[in-house]
């Protein structure tokens, strides 16, 4: 029997779903607890967003990490990140004041990013491609599901059921080193990653500048990729950024209702990523993506329009559903078109540099024209859906042109004619 | 890459640069969140000493309340108050965890000072919102259009990008040569 089975592949799936699920977890956790965290050590909502600004850097500076995986291999990056992650977040559970929190949880989010970044690269490497997508869909939605646990965790009182107070939030992020302890010994490095780095013509190959991504045989897809990536998050971000505040201060939901609807939407939602991955198995990457994109143009549109609360809930689901499911496609689309020996490099690019990008521009733009003194729209909600016609229809055109359909991708032989060329 | 980040700051200025003349509604929402801060709360922003008299005179406790204490804030529609020349009537629904509801309205006027407005006073008690107490501020009709032809502009910038990279990168010696 082969040693990557369909066992490993499971057991393989269950540690990277690990890895994504703390992601979510960790991402949700801050703000959740912050307004303890803030009486606790004695700050002040502008000490808080200081926090918040210094910690969304920690994901840029995760791009320099994340690239690190063509060089050390996927397996030890995928490792060091975990650990790396839950010694930051056992030291922000110790926190003695707002530095120190800081800067664990800035190096928090390093680690977490690039955790991200690796764990999507060791499934397109590791899944048969008629599984690749399906694997995709499952790893990415546990992103979404471990953000709904922290509200679970808040619901049922978890910083009130020890003397630990918010503290016990970040202790549960521990509980990926003993994944690490049970996983180290029987993860395996990647096939692909092996076979490129053990054939003497991968010698002449440039294995570690950051620029090798953008030489002329990737550069327009890296920025085709790029640009959908960040269309895309530039809305989606927005979104999830500015949805309780338009529901409480526009819709006028209360605050525990708002809350209730985010997590059932979002545990609704998260269905779509796994319904994306099983299509795009079937269908290919760009046509589920663009009816994804369709989807979370209308829906999303629609959700920053509705200001009647029977309706808000399954208007909100589907707008989840879509523009949150689509991931799965997007992280294919960084990861598929390259092959091995850059691949990482041609992801984090994507991912921490456009994404990322998209995403603090996407949050800063709806509140800027949405300031409802001052914006020159006055409502987050209209702000969000003019935003939202903006940007997607702009993602669907660059990906329906210039993104490659990778659904029958051979690994093996596009890194071969790299070796041979 | 740089370009485009200088681009597009450039626009998020001149968007913040064409924002209107202050709207009431937003200073009147934005002085009753702050009541929601408990002891942190700086009402005093919003109009001075008279913004604070307000506030005491619309939740007395407001200092001695927990943060997030208050469940939902809503301001309604500004209009023109009784009797004087330049200042605003907004109506406002505060709504506590506790489920107790408090209506009433806040006067603003002109800030001496210029830029803005500030509360000058605020009474409790039988005020109800046209809008039905949701937010009365919106996109105008025109603002529609613009997302559309904003939407087929980004589209076009981007094609044109990628098609010359594509280009160039399928030959290196037109790149080297322009």
């Amino acid at each position: 029997m082969s040693e990557r089975d369909d066992r490993y592949r499971r057991k393989l799936l269950f540690l990277l779903s690990s890895a994504t699920f703390f992601e979510g977890y960790d991402t949700f956790a801050l703000p959740f607890v912050l307004s303890l965290v803030l009486v606790d050590l004695g700050a002040s909502e502008r000490a808080a967003g200081v926090v918040r600004a210094v910690t969304a850097i920690g994901t840029v500076v995760a791009f320099f990490l994340a690239a690190r995986a063509d060089r050390v291999g996927r397996k030890r990056l995928l490792l060091v990140t975990i650990v790396g992650y839950t010694i930051a977040t056992a030291a922000t559970a110790a926190s003695p004041g707002l530095i120190w929190l800081t800067v664990a949880q800035f190096l928090a989010q390093v680690f977490l990013g690039a955790e991200w970044a690796v764990a999507i690269t060791i499934v397109v490497e590791e899944f048969p491609r008629e599984h690749r997508g399906r694997a995709l869909g499952i790893v990415t939605s546990m992103n979404t599901l471990g953000a709904i646990f922290v509200g679970v965790l808040a619901a049922i009182g978890l910083q009130d059921l020890t003397s630990l107070g918010w503290r016990a939030f970040f202790l549960v992020g521990l509980v990926p080193l003993l994944l690490v302890a049970r996983g180290r010994r029987s993860m395996f490095e990647t096939e692909r990653y092996e076979a490129v780095r053990g054939d003497d013509r991968s010698e002449r190959l440039d294995h570690a500048s950051l620029l090798e991504a953008w030489k002329p045989a990737y550069r327009a897809t890296v920025l085709a990729v790029g640009l959908v990536t960040f269309f895309r998050f530039f809305v989606v971000s927005a979104g999830a950024f500015w949805w309780p505040y338009f529901a409480q201060q526009e819709v006028g939901m209360s605050v525990s209702l708002s809350g209730l609807y985010l997590a059932a939407a979002g545990l609704l939602g998260a269905a779509g990523f796994l319904v994306a991955g099983r299509m795009m198995d079937r269908f290919g990457r760009k046509p589920v993506f663009l009816v994804y994109m369709a989807g979370a143009l209308v829906f999303g549109t629609w959700t920053f329009q509705v200001h009647d609360t029977g309706l808000m809930l399954p208007v909100l689901c589907a707008g989840i559903f879509f523009g949150l499911g689509s991931v799965a496609m997007t992280s294919a689309f960084s990861t598929e078109p390259f092959p091995t020996y850059v691949r990482s490099r041609a992801a984090a690019w994507c991912r921490n540099a456009f994404e990322v990008l998209g995403g603090v521009l996407g949050a800063l733009t709806v509140g800027i024209l949405g300031d409802h003194v001052s914006g020159p729209v006055g409502s987050i909600g209209d702000a969000m859906s003019l935003v939202t016609i903006a940007m997607l229809p702009a993602a669907m055109v660059v990906c329906w042109l210039f993104v490659p359909e990778t659904n029958a991708e051979d690994m093996a032989a596009m890194d071969e004619a790299v070796l041979v060329g | 890459m740089r370009r485009a980040t200088t681009g597009v700051i450039l626009l998020l200025l001149v968007l913040a640069g064409c924002a209107s003349s202050q709207r009431p509604e937003g200073l009147v929402e934005r002085w009753l969140l702050s009541l929601n801060q408990g002891a942190a709360g700086t009402p005093d922003r919003y109009g001075g000493q008279a913004a604070v008299d307000a506030a005491n005179a619309v939740l007395p406790d407001w200092r001695t309340r927990d943060p997030g204490a208050l469940d939902r804030v809503q301001v309604g529609s500004a209009a023109p108050d009784r009797g004087a020349a330049v200042a605003q009537s907004v109506p406002f629904r505060i709504e506590t965890m506790d489920g107790e509801v408090i209506t009433g309205a806040a006067i603003v006027h002109p800030c001496p000072s210029g830029g803005g407005w500030c509360v000058e006073g605020a009474g409790t008690g039988g005020v109800e919102s046209t809008s039905d107490w949701t937010w009365p501020a919106g996109a105008h009709g025109w603002a529609w259009v613009c997302a559309v032809l904003a939407t087929v502009v980004l589209a076009l910038i981007a094609v044109v990008i990628v098609s010359v990279v594509r280009k160039t990168a399928a030959n290196p010696g037109s790149a080297a040569a322009t």
